[in-house]
């Protein structure tokens, strides 16, 4: 029986008279990969900005594990950890050097947060590289150790925003692998994207936003099966069909 | 506060190893400092160019007398064609020449009276009557020499003495005087020559400083647009957590910066005593405090890097312009007024007086409270305008 | 080959791109003002003191007959300060010594020459004496003009005692009875060479904006040169340049793009400067304006070749920030933005040579405050041709339109 683990509730936001989030209602259970997908300008970024509590809705709520991000902002931030879009990290220091700084941002000690970066770092494939400068890392390694750094501080939910935006295949199979891997660990994930073809394989369910509202939320076989044979059509066609093929800007 | 020192402790590892930063902070104030030092500091010598116009070229005593006033350390001698030295006068180019008539060493030679002609704005200005003055102190030594001859030929007539012995004789004396004159110059100062690394030493300090701490402003709107910040905010990091951090990034740059340098001044120049370097520093704590609360103004308003570089060096080539980093600043005056506007002129103030005038902590106190104010008012200002991102917290 | 059309539309783009940036045209035209007019109020009035020197004498000794200060300082008094010359100074006699050491340690006098009580014994005894200049130490000017008086009397002195020792020297025998019927003063106060002056016309104070704007120009201009560096570099690293040169731009269009941009910008910059110094702060340029306009060229050129050198010899747009501003916080200085260069010693006059700001900034002081002629700053022009061949060579040899 699934468990409750998100549950978004009617969550509006506006940026000047734009109104970029209308009216946001889902529920991600414990364990599952969520895939949160839209065209440009369709409020997925605002939505994680408020999921993460970094924003603050301007009508609605969310638990996260039972704590309000309105009333237990604190609570929720010590469940969560964020892979932003933008490599958010401080180049001029080494792979080690972010994961420790981050861990202990997150209240590990420092004996703690030693042990879990270089965990982390195995885990993505970089503990040879631990003391490398991140400035010298290809794209595809400073990906990975962005990835590694939202895992500091064994966040219950992670919210992965495009993780594997510009880099090679071989780094996001290594990415995918590592995905399904905190999954089956118990990991909740929410996870953006625009390649369609990674929802399809890794998200469990998948929402589809447009204009600042969800207007599908089913697993990836059931919205392909809305528009014909599942076997012979992608999630690429569903996405198409619901947000059309104009373009965003 | 923990986490506020961890940020704190990231920021000065990065400075630590960032080689242009600490070129920066370090080795720049060494060199101006070293620059201004021997610009001003060395200055206990007059020195001007006397521009002559020779109307007796080659003439033995023309030649003399340029010669002469050529190998004086305080003069350089400029020769001029007469057209071109009115022309300069007629500008103000320069405010006085000298004419060296026509047959001015025949005369000389034979003994008749000759003039020198100063040609002149004015009384030749201040720098002119002083060369003029130095100009007839040679000239004057030239004509001794030869009413010393014309005396002793003189008082010689109708003793069988040859001339040229008698001039070999006089020229002897004459040479012997000028190497030990009968009646020697000496000087007696009266006060306290400016000293120079006391002078400049605390400017040089302040300014590199803040400029340092401002310049730094800009990482914190680097952060800001690469995501750092925003990331630090899903953690569990307060607001006022990641703030009080950056804040005290800015101080323990500054103070290692001030630490170096005040040490290396300590080492060096030898101008403090234990209790005046321990004052100094705590002096130099506070100042560095309120520049990084100036710092974080900057940081909260600027939305670019570039926006952030460009405030911070107006900001601090203002405040350290008006502060009288670089001239001594008349009491009284309205610069004076001007300067009370820069923080650099409390934290100087407060350096000198115990730096140079022995001072104690307890003298210094306005300045101290006047930093502490700035402090206060620009941390306040700083939170309020400071957002990780529009709409944030 | 250059692709002339392409290079304008380099530059073009460059100088669109510094005309929207607000804060560098803030920073680049307007903020170097706020410098001038600051230095222009307070070095207001400067070079034109024109009070005339006053020296004050006293003697130690006791007022007696024989007393040889009394007999000098006599001799030298002003009678009557209406029958001095242009220049001349003013001599006077005082008393009271401890007066004027007060008057001196209050700096309202610069100093004074003081005949200690032993000065005619020393004299006579054949001992020696010595004639004291008392001054303010940081009183320099007036102390080298009392040295100057001093030496003046010791002189005299000297002179009288050379008569005498050469008469005994010479004379044998003969000399005591010589010497008794010299006058007391053997060497009469006329001296052979007498001074006239001839003034023509009263001294104008110094516009200080005549040393101040060439110095703020040269820095501001080097200093956009240098920072443009920062521009190029970024433009590397998002791979603009890489782009352009995918399209059919050349390396060398490429480059002299990079150059003529860097270049206008600062023509720009001195246009601006140049215009609003005549108009508002009456600069004046000098017998040889056009030599001044050249000079001003030739700095914009060799400030554009350092810029574009400065962004070939770093890899990353902070780091071209930080060494642009380094390189303009020691060359302005040293290369005399920031002061006179003449006021410095003259081995710091030398070491400014090593940087084109020194050699810009002593053309324009030649040009602008000692009526200098075109002939006369060729060395400065030249110089400044070489150091823009130099740096030049340097970014055309290292330019790389992508990370290493």
């Amino acid at each position: 029986m699934p468990v409750d683990y998100l549950v978004a509730q009617d969550l509006h936001k506006s940026f000047n008279e734009h109104k970029a989030v209308n009216g946001v209602s889902f529920t991600i259970y414990k364990r599952e990969i969520f895939g949160l997908l839209g065209p440009n300008g369709a409020g997925k970024t605002t939505t994680i900005r408020m999921l993460s509590t970094v924003l603050e809705p301007d009508q609605g709520d969310v638990t996260i594990g039972g704590h309000s991000i309105k009333h237990e902002a604190e609570a929720v931030r010590g469940l969560i950890g964020v892979c932003p879009q933008e490599l958010a990290l401080y180049v001029e220091l080494g792979a080690l050097d972010n994961l420790i700084f981050f861990g202990r941002m997150a209240g590990m000690s420092s004996q703690e947060a030693r042990e879990q970066a270089m965990s982390n770092l195995k885990l993505v494939g970089l503990q040879e590289r631990a003391r490398g400068r991140i400035d010298k890392f290809s794209g595809g390694m400073k990906r990975r150790v962005n990835l590694a750094v939202s895992l500091m501080g064994h966040p219950e939910l992670l919210f992965l925003d495009e993780p594997t935006v510009g880099i090679d295949p071989q780094s996001r199979n290594n990415i995918y692998e590592t995905i399904e891997g905190l999954r089956d660990k118990g990991m909740t994930i929410l996870y953006t994207t625009h390649y369609m073809e990674e929802a399809d394989r890794l998200c469990d369910r998948v929402a589809i936003m447009d204009g600042g509202q969800i207007i599908a939320l089913d697993t990836p076989h059931e919205l392909k099966a809305q528009i014909g044979p599942p076997e012979q059509v992608t999630l690429e066609d569903v996405f198409l069909k619901l947000t059309g093929r104009s373009l965003r800007d | 506060m923990t986490r506020a020192l961890q940020i704190a402790l990231l920021q000065v590892r990065i400075y630590l190893q960032d080689k242009s930063d600490l070129a920066f902070s370090l080795l720049l104030p060494v060199v101006t400092f070293a620059l201004m030092y021997f610009v001003f500091g060395g200055q206990t010598h007059f020195h001007a160019t006397v521009h002559i116009v020779d109307e007796d070229p080659g003439g033995i005593y023309s030649n003399a007398l340029i010669e002469r006033l050529d190998a004086l350390d305080e003069l350089n001698v400029e020769l001029l064609s007469l057209d071109k030295a009115d022309r300069k006068l007629e500008r103000s180019d320069l405010l006085m020449f000298i004419i060296i008539p026509e047959g001015f060493s025949d005369r000389l030679a034979s003994g008749e009276p000759v003039q020198l002609l100063f040609k002149q704005r004015g009384n030749g200005g201040q720098e002119g009557q002083i060369v003029a003055a130095l100009v007839r102190s040679v000239a004057d030594d030239i004509s001794l020499g030869l009413q010393v001859r014309g005396q002793v030929t003189a008082a010689l007539v109708g003793i069988d003495v040859p001339v040229n012995q008698i001039e070999t004789t006089v020229e002897r004396l004459l040479t012997e005087e000028r190497e030990s004159p009968t009646v020697a110059v000496t000087e007696d100062t009266i006060g306290s020559s400016p000293d120079p690394v006391k002078q400049f030493l605390p400017g040089i300090i302040t300014m590199y400083v803040l400029f340092a701490i401002i310049l730094s402003a800009r990482t914190l709107v680097e952060e800001r647009q690469l995501g750092t910040l925003e990331r630090l905010l899903t953690t569990r990091l307060s607001i006022g957590q990641l703030f009080a951090g950056k804040f005290i990034a800015g101080i323990s740059r500054g103070f290692i910066q001030t630490l170096i340098l005040m040490a290396l001044s300590y080492a060096v120049f030898q101008i403090f005593t234990p209790l005046s370097f321990a004052s100094s520093l705590l002096v130099a704590l506070i100042f560095t405090c309120a520049a990084s609360a100036l710092g974080l103004i900057i940081a909260s308003a600027a939305r670019t890097p570039d926006q952030a570089t460009w405030m911070g060096v107006f900001f601090t080539m203002a405040m350290v312009m008006i502060s009288g980093t670089f001239f001594p600043i008349e009491e009284g005056s309205v610069m004076e007024t001007v300067s009370r506007f820069s923080v650099n002129t409390y934290a100087n103030d407060a350096l000198t007086t115990l730096i140079s005038e022995g001072g104690s902590l307890a003298d210094v106190g306005f300045e101290m409270g006047i930093l502490a104010g700035v402090i206060v008012v620009g941390l306040l200002l700083s939170r309020y305008l400071f957002k990780v991102m529009p709409g944030g917290r | 080959m250059v692709q002339p059309r392409l290079v304008w539309l380099i530059a073009l783009k460059d100088l669109k791109l510094f005309s929207r940036d607000r804060m560098a045209l803030f920073f680049f035209i307007l903020f170097p003002f706020m410098f001038v007019i600051m230095f222009n109020f307070i070095l207001a009035g400067i070079g034109g003191e024109d009070d005339r020197l006053v020296f004050r004498l006293v003697s130690l000794e006791e007022e007696t007959e024989t007393a040889l200060s009394y007999q000098i300082i006599a001799a030298m008094v002003t009678p009557d300060e209406s029958s001095l010359q242009p220049g001349e100074p003013l001599i006077i006699r005082e008393d009271d010594y401890d007066e004027l050491r007060r008057q001196v340690e209050e700096k309202e006098i610069g100093g004074f020459l003081v005949f200690p009580a032993d000065f005619t014994e020393g004299i006579y005894s054949g001992r020696g004496a010595v004639i004291e200049v008392v001054a303010d130490p940081e009183a320099v000017n007036y102390r080298a003009a009392l040295h100057g008086l001093a030496e003046e009397i010791s002189s005299w002195i000297g002179a009288e005692y050379v008569v005498r020792s050469a008469i005994i020297e010479l004379a044998g025998e003969q000399a005591p009875a010589i010497l008794e019927s010299l006058d007391s003063q053997v060497v009469t106060g006329e001296s052979l060479i007498a001074y006239t002056s001839e003034k023509v016309g009263e001294v104008e104070a110094e516009q200080p904006s005549n040393y101040v704007i060439p110095g703020y120009l040269v820095m501001f201009v080097f200093f956009a040169a240098a920072l443009s560096a920062e521009a190029i570099v970024r433009e590397r690293q998002n791979h603009t340049l890489e782009r352009l040169l995918a399209s059919s731009v050349r390396r060398s269009t490429l480059i002299g793009g990079i150059f003529t941009g860097t270049a206008a910008k600062g023509l720009v910059q001195i246009i601006i400067f140049w215009t609003v110094g005549i108009l508002v702060f009456n600069i004046d340029l000098g017998v040889a304006p056009a030599a001044v306009i050249i000079l001003s060229f030739l700095m914009v050129i060799v400030s554009a070749a350092f810029g574009v050198m400065l962004a070939t010899l770093v890899k990353t747009d902070r780091g071209a920030g930080s060494l642009a501003t380094l390189s303009a916080l020691i060359m302005a200085p040293l290369g005399g933005c920031w002061w006179p260069l003449f006021i410095a010693p003259q081995w710091m006059q030398l070491l400014a040579k090593a940087t084109p700001h020194g050699w810009a900034n002593e053309g324009f002081n030649k040009l602008m405050l000692f009526g200098a002629d075109f002939a006369d700053v060729a060395p400065e022009m030249l110089a400044l041709v070489i150091f823009t061949i130099v740096f030049g060579g340097i970014a055309v040899w290292r330019f790389r339109t992508a990370a290493a």
